[in-house]
Parts: structure tokens; C-alpha cells; sequence
């Protein structure tokens, strides 16, 4: 027996606790104005260290953002390496990031999600038949691997090397499988998300998500809102403002590609036009960023800046993963937002992403608790309208 | 999950800073009981223990811009409860007197092997035992006190024990040491002091 047994920590009443607490932080609000100060650089220590950690962290991060709270558990890990590349462990895969190079790890479905921003990654993969696949995604390509080695390039030039088995490179629909000894490579492309500034997103937007869902041209133009017809129709006089609103520009229907409704029906009419209303509510742009890739630079501002430029950044991060169609990566990003920055400029804009991800699959609870998020924090919103809809499917 | 804590007092810290009071309420509750052991294994009690940890946690808060996030949290703000601890112990006044050594003092294994002995007697006497190791413990030095209880007591591994005073591993070593040889002396006159030591080491 050692002396820590023997010597056992006699507990404080629950009281003297609370006593304690109050306090410690009544101290802490005096000091309000000492205290408070964001630290940008507290982030880019935090992805330093994180290089260094390596792959417990990333890997206990499993889980697919199936909960609707906003946790950092399920935040992406985001590596950045300086002038010095590193070598990270990700459970049995083995990465080696190479100099100046960025990229998130996350965990979706027991996978390993790697996000290349830029610079090089080599990855040794061991065969992994039981387990979801390791992808890497460099703008629109994505390599998918179940065990191999192989590294890729970011830059001007996207580039898939394999020295050992064969991955798959995906990107635009085409599929090709690259073997051992072989190497493939092709023009990186702008994002397939182009970034405006705000209030004037609509179309771009549409572009962005009809380009995502193989639609084609992004011409959605009037397609009109059925949802907002059918406010309207039930409630006088509180309509008009919301029609006017929701008839101009609006992205392509994925649905029936008319997006015409009768605007009269119930039950599953009803869901059918509320999930056509949810998709036809533009998504605000996140903050212009000049040339290059978006995803790089808003992960900059989010590491580096302060306050509310740090804050448009992780915005824009969400943004971008869910204009390439990544709606778990985005998730993450967003939730990651609510907690860095509960009282963020971009609110309104990040709890309304997060009920168009969610209702993505229906009407089922998570979907009706983002609802929910956005209805308490803006009853008056633009689209509380829709979301109150959305509670009341149950 | 030695990473996601870290990302996690990341996000906490961030939150603390922007004034955010869950924060440091959460801060606070995450962090407490481990800052109060250590408070108690190196202190013997909880004597002045509201004060304390009072000081400790007001000092993590005016602190908390110079953490430099690549240390973990934990660490961090253990050192300064240690920091606390150490010059609680320097200005203190004389520690209370101790009853004075018994000596037909029955020792902890004797008492154990006496059949018909009660729960409650073995209790009270582990209680004498670690009364009278920190009634020896208050007649060392601070510093020795302190690395002696960090290492011995709280079973913190001796370069965590100098991460935390901020003093070597070789000086560490030797505070333990002396603080070790203070001890087994002052064992030598008490029986039950003596039982507590050696059952320390079969």
C-alpha cells in the first residue's frame, strides 16, 4: 500500500464548494476587463501541439456528429506545420506532413477524413478491410484508401502517388484507380464554393450547391417558394414581407426540379414543401477572400485572427465543406463555432446551416432540435417562419 | 483522449477569456478536486483550504492569458496550487503542537492481527498514523515538505514533481531524499509512525 492510499482526501461539504465558486468568479467579473482578451495565437499553439500529439487525440475523436450538442469532442483536429514537417500517427496509419503544409483530421464513421489545404502528405495505410475507408480530400479530389501507401500534393497541380497497393481518385463523378508505381495528377481547379460577400449570396450560393449535387447549371433562378405561398395563405397579413422575400433568386429544387406545389396539401404534401422551403433559403456567404483556396485562408483567420474575424473564418470553414458537399465536416465546423463564439456575428447564419444539414435527411429529431437552436435564439429571424414549421413536424 | 482534453481546455480557456462566467464556472468545477488533493496531500488537512483554493483558482483567472497552450492546463494550474501551497507552508505560523508521543503506542499491525479489533479501531489508528506523518512533516523545509508530499503522497512521478516546484530533477531528488531521511529518524521514536513507513514499502 502505498502512502497516497493511506492518506485519503477528506471531501468539502457541497456548500463550501459553492462558496468557494462564487467567489473565485465574482472575482473573475470584476476583472472582466483584464480577463478578456481572445488570443489568436492560443489557436496556432493549439495546432502545433496537436502535430506533436498525434494520433489518440484524432482518433478519439471518433463518432459521427451523430448528437445534437455542440460539443468540441467532435471537432475537427487542424494540423498546421511550419517551416518543418512532422510525422503524425492516426492509429495505425502512419501520415508525414511536409513542410508548410495544412490539413484537418476528423473521424466520421469510424474512417479517418483528412482535409488537405495545402502542401504534401505521404500516408502509410495499413490494410484496414473491416474498417470505414481513409480518404484524403484536396479541393475537389478525393483519394480513397483502405490500405496502401501513397502521398498527396496540394498546390497548382493536385498529384496522387502510389508506392505501394491502390487507391481510388474521385473527382466530378469520374472514378480511377491509381496502382503501386503510378502517379496521378491533374490542374487544381478554384473551389468548387466561390465566396461573395454577404447579402448578395443568392446566386452564388445556388451555383455553389447545384454545382455539389451534380445539377447541372446553376440557372435555378425563380424558382419560386411554395412554403412562403403557403404562409401566406394561412396567415394574413404577417406574409407579405416573407413572399417578397422568398421569391427572388433561389437554387435549384433537388427534388421534382419545378418546384411547383399546390401549396393546399397536408401530411407528406406538407413535408414535401417544407423540405423544398428549407432548400430554398439561401445560405449566407461567409466573408470574400481574394484568390486562392477559401478553405486555407478562412482556416488562417480562424488561427491567427482575433474576435470577429476569427470568427467570420470558422464561419467560412463550415461554409466551404458544405458547399463541397463534406455536411459532416461542416457540421463540425459549426458546432466548433457555437462554442468558440456564442455570441458570433455570423449566428444567425450559422444556426440556419445547421438546419439546412439536418434536415438534410427528413424530419427527424436532430433536425427539429436545430430547428429549435434557431427558433429560441431568433424568434424574429428571417426563417423562423420555416423553422417553427419544422418543430411542429412531430 | 489526452489530445481531445487538451483541444477541449483550449476551447474552455478561449471561453474563459472572452469573459464568458459558465466558463469559469466550468473551469472551475473540471479542475477543483484535483487542486484541492493536491492541496490536501501536500498540507495534511483542510485547514484554511476555502482560502486557498480561492487563491489558487483567482490566480489561474488574472493567469490565464499566459497560459501558453502547449502545456496541458492541468499542469499548469497545478503549479500554481503549488505555488500556493509552498508560500502557505514558508509564512505560516508554527503549526499547532501535536499530542505528544504515546509510548505503549499500539502499533497498526498489531492492532490488525488482534482478533476481535474493530473496523473503527484500525480507522483511528491509520488516522494517528497520518497525523503523526505530517506532525513529522511539519518540522521539514518547505521545498523538501513539498516534493516529498508531491512525489510520496500524491504518486507523481519526480521530473512531474520538478515541473511543478520549477526546480531540477537532481535537487528534486535530493529534497525527497532528505525529506525521506527526516522521516524514517523521526520513525525511529514512534512505533505507529514506524508501522505507517514500513507498511509503505513491504
Amino acid at each position: 500500500m502505498s502512502l497516497k492510499d493511506r492518506v485519503s482526501v477528506e471531501g468539502l461539504e457541497e456548500e463550501r464548494w459553492n462558496r468557494i465558486e462564487r467567489e473565485v468568479v465574482a472575482s473573475v467579473r470584476t476583472r472582466g476587463d483584464v480577463v478578456r482578451a481572445r488570443r489568436g495565437w492560443m489557436w496556432a499553439a493549439a495546432a502545433g501541439t496537436v502535430v506533436a500529439a498525434g494520433v489518440i487525440g484524432v482518433i478519439a475523436l471518433s463518432g459521427t456528429g451523430t448528437g445534437t450538442g455542440t460539443g468540441t469532442g467532435e471537432a475537427p483536429i487542424v494540423v498546421a506545420t511550419d517551416a518543418k514537417g512532422t510525422t503524425i500517427d492516426l492509429g495505425g496509419a502512419k501520415a508525414i506532413a511536409a513542410a508548410e503544409t495544412s490539413f484537418t483530421v476528423t473521424r466520421p464513421g469510424g474512417g479517418v477524413d483528412i482535409v488537405l489545404a495545402r502542401g504534401r502528405i505521404d500516408l502509410d495505410v495499413p490494410h484496414r478491410p473491416d474498417r470505414a475507408p481513409l480518404v484524403v480530400h484536396a479541393g475537389d479530389v478525393d483519394v480513397i484508401d483502405v490500405g496502401t501507401v501513397f502521398s498527396v500534393t496540394r498546390g497548382e497541380v493536385v498529384s496522387v502517388e502510389v508506392e505501394e497497393g491502390e487507391v481510388q481518385v474521385a473527382r466530378g463523378g469520374r472514378v480511377a484507380r491509381v496502382a503501386a508505381g503510378q502517379r496521378w495528377s491533374e490542374p487544381m481547379v478554384a473551389s468548387a464554393a466561390p465566396v461573395k460577400a454577404p447579402a448578395v449570396t443568392a446566386n452564388a450560393d445556388a451555383a455553389a450547391v447545384a454545382k455539389d449535387r451534380g445539377a447541372g447549371s446553376a440557372s435555378a433562378g425563380a424558382v419560386k417558394d411554395p412554403l412562403a405561398r403557403k404562409h401566406v395563405a394561412s396567415a394574413p397579413g404577417a406574409g407579405s414581407a416573407k413572399a417578397e422575400r422568398a421569391t427572388p433568386e433561389r437554387e435549384r429544387d433537388e427534388g421534382s426540379g419545378t418546384g411547383t406545389s399546390t401549396g393546399t396539401g397536408t401530411g407528406s404534401d406538407v413535408i414535401m414543401d417544407l423540405a423544398r422551403a428549407i432548400r430554398a433559403e439561401p445560405i449566407a456567404a461567409a466573408v470574400r477572400v481574394d484568390g486562392g483556396d477559401p478553405f486555407a485562408a478562412y482556416q488562417d483567420m480562424m488561427l491567427h485572427a482575433t474576435g470577429g474575424t476569427a470568427s467570420q473564418g470558422l464561419y467560412g470553414m463550415a461554409r466551404t465543406r458544405f458547399a463541397a458537399g463534406a455536411y459532416d465536416d461542416a457540421m463540425r465546423w459549426l458546432d466548433a463555432y457555437l462554442d468558440r463564439f456564442p455570441r458570433g456575428g455570423d449566428m444567425e447564419a450559422v444556426l440556419w446551416l445547421r438546419v439546412r444539414i439536418r434536415c438534410q435527411a427528413g424530419f427527424d429529431d436532430r433536425c427539429r432540435e436545430a430547428a429549435q437552436t434557431y427558433l429560441d435564439r431568433y424568434p424574429g429571424g428571417h426563417r423562423a417562419h420555416i423553422a417553427e414549421l419544422v418543430t411542429n413536424t412531430r | 483522449v489526452a489530445t481531445v482534453a487538451y483541444v477541449e481546455d483550449v476551447v474552455l480557456v478561449d471561453r474563459c477569456l472572452e469573459g464568458e462566467e459558465a466558463a469559469a464556472r466550468e473551469l472551475f468545477r473540471k479542475h477543483r478536486a484535483r487542486v484541492h488533493a493536491c492541496l490536501y496531500r501536500v498540507l495534511g488537512g483542510n485547514r484554511d483550504m476555502d482560502d486557498l483554493l480561492q487563491d489558487v483558482f483567482i490566480q489561474v483567472f488574472q493567469s490565464l492569458k499566459s497560459w501558453r497552450a502547449e502545456a496541458s492546463l492541468a499542469t499548469w494550474i497545478d503549479r500554481i496550487a503549488v505555488r500556493v501551497a509552498y508560500r502557505y507552508l514558508s509564512h505560516r505560523k508554527a503549526a499547532p503542537p501535536t499530542l505528544e508521543l504515546v509510548e505503549d503506542a499500539v502499533p497498526i499491525a498489531l492492532v490488525n492481527a488482534t482478533a476481535g479489533a474493530t473496523v473503527g479501531a484500525r480507522k483511528a489508528m491509520a488516522r494517528e498514523g497520518v497525523r503523526r506523518l505530517y506532525a513529522a512533516l511539519d518540522r521539514l523545509p518547505p521545498a523538501a515538505r513539498v516534493a516529498f508530499a508531491l512525489h510520496e503522497i500524491e504518486g507523481r512521478a519526480m521530473a512531474e514533481v520538478a515541473t511543478l516546484t520549477g526546480a531540477s530533477v537532481t535537487a528534486t531528488k535530493l529534497r525527497v531524499w532528505r525529506a525521506r531521511r527526516a522521516l524514517v529518524a523521526a520513525a525511529a521514536a514512534d512505533p505507529v509512525l514506524r508501522e505507517m513507513l514500513e507498511e509503505r514499502e513491504p
